[in-house]
């Protein structure tokens, strides 16, 4: 079924490729969503890669690796709005915001919000890799496929990006473990 | 301190709620519909540079690259064609026999460009080794060639390193167990606390001044430095452990590479899972090739590493004796190309 609407898409078929839109639009745009931390920016890269993959569906060569192709293009597409909006905000760092965090008193577990503050402290390269391994739940070797980097490059930003997390997170609950016993 | 299971249950459960659901916006559906009728779809084109569709593994620089070799050949078989006592053409000198050259030979791959290869036969899904053969190591380690063996993965932490790590067949995702170059740049004062700051790359640019740096680290302890020589290139030798762990150096950094990616202590202080004062040993060897202050970070340990402890793997002395000497066979092909003239 998937396969057929590909085919058709790739002949040139809009009714088929907005079917195509409907199965897969929405876990598109929640990736970019994740990537991006900024729903104008998750938008705008959602749209450029449904149209990236209409233009290029012909060269597509196995209709079979479909999603696995859309995976790649809004990866790039996240990647390339990052850059855009890079060099448009000359003074406020991307997606850093410091602010004190609620800590879970009752044990060391970190608290959805130290995990979203955590999670936006990471770069854009960082989030991809976390966002596609633990929540579109791709291999290390998809990720790198996904990303067009090599394998390597995925493990060591995973590696870093996972390091970076908790280290954020157990600072800010020494933090406040030290503010409220001061 | 979390446990790892715990964490990850903890993000993968942030990343599925997130902001709630997060359905396709109906303006974005509209506009891309709206723009299907004037957006004319790419057609292949037929042969050798037919436009490589977006799902293949191969980057654009290693396109490039292919491209670059190809020409690099007919170059090659060009001069050797029409140059007159070159190579093997018409006009050659017939030799009785070909001599093996040992510098490198344009198909020298950048390592960091490597195909990919099976690891080992026990783990089929594990394909992504380089294949064994002869790597450049530029631009991080300038002139620079390594031969590598089988079951070997390309890996860096970032810009201005390259290195490889094996890939064993109990694990499903790397070792943390292997060697890795470095370009030096700014080096830290104390990679545990990053408000001391870091000394600037141009005052820390000889490998001497460099060892006399790491041997003032707080909470490590470096062997006195050992006169070496890599590829024939002078250099020193340190061996360096640390007594501090996660919980008194969350965020390390020993230095940043000259292309500005942070490197942290690993696997000094990385007691893979927090185990305080692990003292895993990191030998560092650092020489200076055209100007360039390059180190060479290698496990100094057969134990299991940090890395594999954290993916639950068992404490064994011995797990990497076989890949010690590997690896010292890996440290003794390196070599250097000739300056270009």
């Amino acid at each position: 079924m998937e396969r057929s609407l590909v085919e058709r898409a790739m002949r040139g078929d809009g009714v088929a490729f907005d079917a195509l839109i409907e199965r897969h639009g929405d876990h598109l745009h929640s990736v970019a969503r994740r990537i991006l931390r900024d729903p104008y920016l998750a938008e705008d890269a959602t749209q450029r890669a449904l149209l990236d993959a209409w233009r290029y569906l012909p060269t597509l060569r196995d209709p079979d690796r479909f999603e696995a192709w859309l995976h790649r293009l809004i990866v790039h597409a996240c990647h390339a709005e990052a850059r855009h909006e890079r060099r448009h905000r000359t003074t406020v760092p991307l997606l850093a915001i410091d602010e004190p965090v609620e800590m879970d008193s009752a044990s060391t577990i970190a608290t959805r919000q130290q995990l979203d503050l955590a999670f936006r402290r990471l770069g854009v390269e960082h989030r991809t890799v976390v966002v596609l391994i633990h929540y579109v739940g791709m291999s290390a070797i998809e990720a790198a496929t996904a990303m067009g980097t090599p394998v390597g490059t995925v493990r060591s930003r995973l590696h870093y990006a996972l390091k970076h997390l908790r280290a954020a997170i157990e600072a800010d609950a020494r933090y406040e473990q030290e503010v409220g016993t001061a | 301190m979390t446990s790892d299971d715990d964490f990850i249950g903890q993000l993968e459960e942030y990343l599925e709620t997130f902001d709630g659901a997060t359905p396709l916006p109906d303006r974005v559906r509209d506009e891309v519909h709206a723009e299907l009728p004037s957006t004319r779809q790419v057609r292949p084109r037929p042969g050798l540079l037919r436009r490589t569709d977006l799902s293949s593994t191969t980057s654009m620089i290693a396109r490039w690259g292919l491209l670059a070799a190809c020409l690099v050949v007919a170059v090659a078989l060009g001069s050797a064609i029409l140059i007159p006592g070159r190579g093997g053409g018409p006009g050659a000198a017939a030799s009785p026999t070909a001599a093996p050259t040992p510098t490198p030979t344009p198909s020298s791959t950048a390592l960091a460009l490597a195909s990919s290869a099976p690891c080992n036969q026990a783990q089929p899904s594990a394909s992504f080794c380089v294949p064994p053969g002869t790597y450049l190591l530029t631009p991080t380690l300038p002139r620079g060639l390594v031969d590598i063996p089988s079951g070997w993965f390309e890996w860096g932490p970032g810009p201005g390193t390259v290195g490889v790590l094996t890939q064993e067949p109990d694990t499903p995702d790397g070792s943390g167990w292997g060697i890795l170059f470095m370009q030096i740049g700014d080096v830290a004062r104390d990679p545990c606390v990053p408000a001391t700051g870091t000394h600037p790359a141009t005052d820390v640019d000889t490998p001497a001044k460099l060892v006399q740096v790491m041997a003032a680290w707080p909470g490590f302890d470096g062997t006195s430095p050992e006169t070496i020589t890599v590829g024939g290139v002078p250099g020193v030798r340190t061996r360096m452990t640390s007594t501090k762990d996660r919980s008194t150096c969350a965020t390390s950094m020993i230095w940043r590479t000259s292309a500005g990616a942070p490197i942290d202590g690993y696997p000094m202080i990385d007691g893979g899972g927090g185990r305080p004062g692990e003292g895993y040993p990191a030998d560092f060897r650092l020489i200076q090739v055209d100007g360039k202050l390059v180190a060479i970070r290698t496990m100094g340990s057969a134990r299991t590493s940090p890395f594999e402890r954290s993916w639950g793997i068992a404490e064994d002395p011995k797990r990497h004796a076989a890949d010690l000497v590997t690896l010292q066979g890996i440290l003794d092909s390196i070599r250097f190309e000739s300056p270009a003239p």
